[in-house]
């Protein structure tokens, strides 16, 4: 049941308000003669998808470029190269924020799980994490092939490998109630 | 039907990716929106905004050195600051109860997660430049209301009777009360609590 907001000045507190109007940007802009009448126009979305699906054309290239450097960074980090975790962070967080918006969801999502990983790394044991975000590159560097990509059961397949791989490199610690390698 | 013409307008996109920067302003430019400016972190975007008095601001959550938060909290609060009731959209990859609150209480229009959805944001383009809308200022925040119940539908019996008699006078609901309020001027109301509903993204 949908609960009624609680919409009514309050005085609880006794801490003053004031409400200030500020009026509609259409109208202090002039960009219509009744600003009311501002509605989705469908030959704009027309137009987003458009351009969605040219730049879609495009970012197959740039992330397959993206994951190969990101390969190379987990690479470095990996022999010791302290500079490389944040690199590799940050290319996981770019690949994380633009894939899904080009249909490679799963891309996305593989990207945030590199993310995750990194966020809550325990420094002082850092090996098992490096080697699943390996393990998570691996995937990218398939999937990045695949047009479309793996959807619906066939990428959550793929979820539940990479979520065995974890579990397998960093078990569960019941002592501390999370995983081996996590902060 | 004439097509809407959003050109006067006026956009100031601030992230640390390029990328993003340029997928954004791709798609403000499919909306007819030619007049972007970038910025690639909180400092650099609050002196842009000096700079250009954007009619929207595009803003990730999290870079450096100064955060998407920090410029939401900068712009808002600063008294020197011209307009500082700009609608600010915050993207941000961090979907945790925690930024979200963060950003509401710093006085973000709206949030959006990443990876954003185009047609989501022209939706949320159009719905802000679309309606009046509210602010509330009390001594701890300045940000829209999120109360948003726009007429008197309600004819059951009230949650916080107690409240809104005292308040008021009688029962006031959305909208509606803070436009009666702000024509009266000053009125009385604890608006730290529950009275702010949550974003919509986060419903």
């Amino acid at each position: 049941m949908q609960q009624k907001p609680d919409v009514t000045p309050r005085t609880a507190t006794g801490i003053p308000a004031e409400i200030i109007h500020i009026p509609a940007i259409a109208e202090s802009k002039c960009l219509l003669d009744d600003a009311t009448h501002l509605r989705m126009d469908p030959r704009i979305q027309s137009r987003i998808h458009d351009v969605v699906s040219v730049l879609q054309r495009d970012y197959v290239g740039v992330l397959a470029h993206q994951i190969n450097k990101l390969q190379k960074e987990c690479q470095s980090w990996a022999e010791g190269d302290c500079a490389a975790e944040g690199q590799t962070y940050a290319l996981a967080h770019e690949i994380r924020s633009i894939a899904g918006t080009f249909a490679r969801p799963l891309a996305s999502e593989i990207a945030a799980r590199i993310c995750s990983l990194i966020d809550t790394l325990d420094i002082d044991h850092c090996a098992p994490t490096i080697a699943i975000v390996h393990e998570h590159i691996k995937v990218l560097m398939h999937i990045v092939e695949l047009t479309p990509e793996p959807q619906g059961m066939s990428a959550k397949v793929i979820i539940n490998r990479l979520e065995e791989i974890a579990a397998a490199h960093m078990p569960f610690d019941h002592h501390v109630g999370q995983r081996q390698g996590m902060r | 039907m004439k097509e809407t013409n959003l050109t006067p307008l006026r956009i100031l996109i601030v992230d640390d990716s390029l990328s993003m920067r340029e997928l954004l302003q791709a798609l403000l430019e499919a909306m007819g929106i030619t007049d972007v400016i970038h910025a690639k972190n909180g400092e650099e975007g609050l002196q842009r905004f000096y700079e250009t008095r954007p009619d929207i601001i595009i803003t990730d959550g999290a870079m450096g050195p100064m955060d998407g938060y920090e410029l939401t909290d900068r712009i808002r609060t600063n008294p020197d600051n011209p307009n500082p009731y700009v609608p600010i959209i915050m993207l941000s990859g961090y979907l945790g109860t925690k930024q979200i609150e963060k950003a509401r209480a710093k006085g973000v229009t709206e949030y959006l997660g990443k990876p954003v959805s185009s047609i989501t944001l022209y939706e949320r383009i159009i719905e802000i430049i679309g309606n009046p809308y509210y602010f509330i200022r009390t001594p701890t925040y300045l940000g829209p209301d999120r109360r948003r119940e726009t007429g008197d539908l309600h004819r059951g019996a009230e949650r916080r009777t107690s409240d809104a008699i005292a308040a008021t006078g009688r029962a006031a609901t959305g909208r509606a009360a803070t436009g009666r309020a702000a024509t009266e001027g000053k009125v009385r109301s604890d608006l730290s609590g529950n009275a702010f509903n949550v974003f919509r993204s986060y419903e």
